[in-house]
């Protein structure tokens, strides 16, 4: 059966890891027909996230690379077109978190933040984009931001603000990339029970991550894939006509806490 | 309003904004210092020279010596960090090195030194004021604005996200979201085009930013931080998103 993406390529950065949102993003897009490509910094999880993609009937193509390294991310988009001929959706979802407040930043940690979430989104929509002016046939960008885009939690301030910076970034790039056609948004997790958030402080007991939940109006964790129906969403037939938005995946966290 | 015994340091390129609003500060009775980078040393002595103020060079982008050079300044009440990257440029040609500059200028550098003098007062058992210049970029989409935009986007949310933590140390932390200022940098062929946009027919007075910042830095404003406060003559509100002036000139 045909899926609504069949015949679509799609990357997925950060897709490794199959607790990881990206996995979930690369999930929901397999499952409509999109061949997907997965990267990851971390090499581990990629042939076994491939296998799971071609036993689902399409192709799968694993690069290892980092977002943040501007050579490997041309080099992977190269190497994806090469292989697949092609690209018409990127899920710009790689990204990584540190809990220190502002006080107590350090420019290590601070670096990293910025240079995967800010700079290593920036260069994976460039790069991505690049590539679908040159087909000329249009083309989807989604990137994973977080409820953290719009609601601010003083524990992780850069990562928050790379996260805010989503807004005027994809706007932007909405506004520009249109003549285009090639839509930009992005999407709100809320708390998502990943590798991402196992060293959270709040996450190290169970009253905190049961406090945690209890936070959100639903009641409940999001699931991976939840996530990566939205990206579907954007990425597909239905989500044509919509440029330029944020869509919070988050059991309504985020409600009334629009405060950035 | 009165600045009397406060000393503020101003931060950013040395240009019409930073000098007027340094006079406004200066004329409510406050010490100035600029912090100027290495680079930056000659036109900060003359704009210092304008405005009666002392000038100091700061390395923002090296955390670790700026945290000495802030010790080495002396007492300092209020700090006004004013962005560095204003790039215009379509999105697909801002090159890897010039994301780097906007980040680095307008976020980065603002981090150092905020986090460096709220941690001198916090030591120090006093208050502070950080003031930081943006743009409305930062909040409205503007075309061949996204390093601006995206840069300053990120600093209003982490000058929220400050002023949570600092407002116990009776440090409050504010945004100033400028729309067009008339400076001599701003090209001739665009201010037409902005002022057809600007429901108040003129374009910002410097020294309505330094008015602004004096009333944020002083006793009054004490219960006002982690805001936003837009000062564009209501740019904003009819040129929302989309322009493109020094396109259409
Ligand atoms: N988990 C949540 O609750 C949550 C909430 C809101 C937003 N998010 C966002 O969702 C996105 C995915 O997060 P997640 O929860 O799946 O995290 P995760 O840590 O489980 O997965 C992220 C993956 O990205 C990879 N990665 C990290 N740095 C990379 C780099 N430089 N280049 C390439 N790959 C890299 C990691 O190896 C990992 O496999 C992130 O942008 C994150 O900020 C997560």
């Amino acid at each position: 059966m045909a899926g609504r993406l069949t015949g679509k390529v799609a990357l997925v950065t950060g897709a490794g890891d199959p607790r990881s949102i990206g996995w979930g993003i690369a999930v929901a897009l397999a499952d409509e027909g999109a061949d997907v490509i997965v990267n990851d910094i971390n090499p581990a999880g990629l042939d076994t996230r491939v296998a799971d993609l071609q036993a689902k009937g399409v192709r799968g193509l694993g690069i290892q690379g980092n977002i943040a390294d501007v050579n490997a991310v041309e080099a992977m988009v190269a190497q994806g077109v090469a292989a697949f001929g092609r690209l018409d959706v990127l899920a710009a979802n790689a990204g990584v978190i540190r809990w220190e407040h502002f006080l107590d930043i350090t420019p290590q940690n601070a670096r990293l933040v910025l240079d995967v979430n800010l700079k290593g989104t920036i260069t994976c929509c460039r790069a991505a984009a690049r590539q679908m002016i040159a087909q000329g046939e249009g083309g989807r960008i989604i990137i994973t931001s977080s409820v953290q885009a719009s609601m601010h939690f003083p524990v992780t301030p850069v990562y928050g603000a790379t996260k805010h910076a989503m807004f005027p970034f994809v706007g932007t790039l909405a506004l520009e990339l249109a003549p285009h056609n090639i839509t930009v948004n992005h999407i709100g997790p809320g708390w998502v029970r990943s590798a991402l958030n196992d060293k959270a402080p709040d996450q190290q007991t169970a009253e905190g991550i049961e406090g945690n939940r209890q936070a959100v109006p639903l009641k409940r964790d999001g699931l991976p894939e939840e996530m990566g129906r939205a990206v579907a969403y954007y990425a597909g037939p239905d989500g044509a006509y919509v440029t330029g938005t944020y869509l919070r995946v988050d059991g309504g966290l985020g409600i009334g806490k629009y405060s950035i | 309003m009165n600045l009397a015994n406060k000393t503020a340091l101003l931060t950013g390129p040395m240009d019409a904004l930073l000098i007027g609003v340094g006079k406004a500060l200066h004329e409510a009775g406050a010490d100035i210092l600029l912090g100027h980078l290495p680079s930056d040393e000659q036109a900060a002595i003359v704009a210092a020279g304008q405005i009666g103020a002392r000038v100091i060079a700061l390395t923002p982008d090296n955390p670790d010596s700026l945290a000495l050079q802030i010790e080495a300044a002396g007492e300092i009440d209020i700090c006004i960090i004013a962005p560095h990257s204003h790039l215009y440029k379509p999105f697909m040609e801002v090159t890897d090195a010039e994301w780097d500059t906007a980040i680095s200028g307008n976020f980065e550098q603002a981090l150092w030194l905020s986090q460096a003098l709220a941690r001198q007062w916090i030591k120090a058992g006093r208050g502070g004021r950080i003031i930081f210049l943006s743009s409305i970029a930062a909040r409205l989409p503007l075309t061949h604005l996204s390093a601006p935009g995206t840069t300053l986007g990120a600093l209003r949310a982490l000058a929220k996200m400050a002023a949570v933590d600092l407002a116990p140390h009776d440090i409050t932390v504010n945004v100033i979201e400028l729309g067009w200022v008339d400076t001599p940098a701003l090209p001739t062929e665009v201010r037409s085009h902005i002022l057809d946009g600007t429901p108040t027919g003129r374009l910002i007075d410097p020294a309505e930013v330094g008015a602004l910042c004096v009333f944020l830095a002083s006793e009054l404003a004490s219960s006002i931080t982690g805001e936003t406060h837009t000062l564009d003559g209501g740019y904003s509100l009819t040129r929302s998103a989309g322009t493109e002036p020094l396109v259409r000139g």
